[in-house]
């Protein structure tokens, strides 16, 4: 397989990434927000099951903030992961020009 | 129960606001996650990328559960908005209330019959004066009838419109959405 990586392009992509996730963070944030509020100006018999929802939209976006952040993780560490070999790999070509 | 139509309305447009920011948002990320493919290939980049096309359904389906949401409140707003803008009644007093009108509704009844009864030979004079009272009671009964069935049938609007509201509701499922494991694209390079 043919292996690659461009640290300098992954690491903008990073930055990016970071970026839209915490505009995603916000974004929930927001949604969430206005569910509740939605609540406040009326009360029938069906209120019990917009709460209901409301509590598992909040449960959902937890798990999809992680897994944003996980993006951010997994691209983070695949860079370092990089670093550390290229850094190997050089040490080892200076050890053999000693 | 108790239903505030214009600050419903302004919130939903908030809501909405927000759905279509996230909606961008979520677009800008999966499209910088795609750019990924082409700065990073190895084994573990080939299954993040995997993850991350499921994750996008994921997403599109997460979406489609908070339109669902809203149009249920778009509804709600829609009709309870042919009732009036603020609507605050104790719907556990529909049946006494309905029995309160129809208790007045048969001492009107019981007093017109009086008047028809009232003999006027002996006095013509008061006979158009009365016979003016009587009408009045007559169209008092009128209206209040009218009343009664108006309120008969804004309860009976109300009553639909939170069935209608109940079937929709219960046929919102909530996905559930699979956490990725981070192990599985964070090996040893």
């Amino acid at each position: 397989m043919n292996h690659f990586i461009n640290n300098e392009e992954l690491e903008v992509s990073i930055k990016k990434i970071k970026m839209y996730k915490n505009a995603l963070d916000l974004d929930l944030e927001e949604i969430e927000k206005h569910l509740k509020e939605l609540l406040y100006f009326f009360d029938t018999k069906n209120k019990n099951r917009f709460e209901a929802l409301n509590l598992e939209i909040y449960n959902k976006n937890r798990i999809v903030n992680r897994i944003n952040y996980g993006y951010q993780v997994v691209l983070e560490q695949t860079l370092r992961r990089y670093d550390e070999l290229a850094l190997k790999v050089s040490k080892s070509f200076e050890e053999i020009g000693k | 129960m108790q239903v505030q139509v214009s600050n419903l309305k302004h919130q939903l447009t908030l809501f909405l606001q927000s759905l279509e920011k996230y909606e961008k948002d979520v677009r800008d990320l999966y499209h910088e996650l795609n750019q990924v493919e082409s700065i990073w290939h190895d084994a573990h980049s080939e299954k993040f990328l995997e993850e991350i096309k499921t994750d996008r359904l994921d997403i599109e389906i997460m979406q489609e559960e908070l339109k669902e949401i809203k149009e249920v409140y778009a509804y709600f707003i829609k009709r309870y908005e042919e009732i009036g803008d603020k609507i605050s009644f104790d719907l556990s007093f529909k049946n006494r209330t309905i029995q309160k009108i129809d208790s007045v509704l048969l001492l009107f009844q019981k007093n017109i019959r009086l008047y028809q009864n009232l003999d006027f030979s002996f006095c013509p004079e008061e006979r158009s004066y009365l016979e003016d009272e009587k009408q009045m009671l007559i169209e008092n009964l009128n209206r209040l009838k009218n009343i009664k069935e108006t309120f008969k049938a804004k309860i009976k609007t109300i009553e639909d419109i939170e069935q209608n509201i109940k079937m929709k509701l219960n046929k919102i499922k909530i996905q559930y959405i699979k956490e990725n494991d981070l192990k599985d694209y964070l090996g040893e390079v």
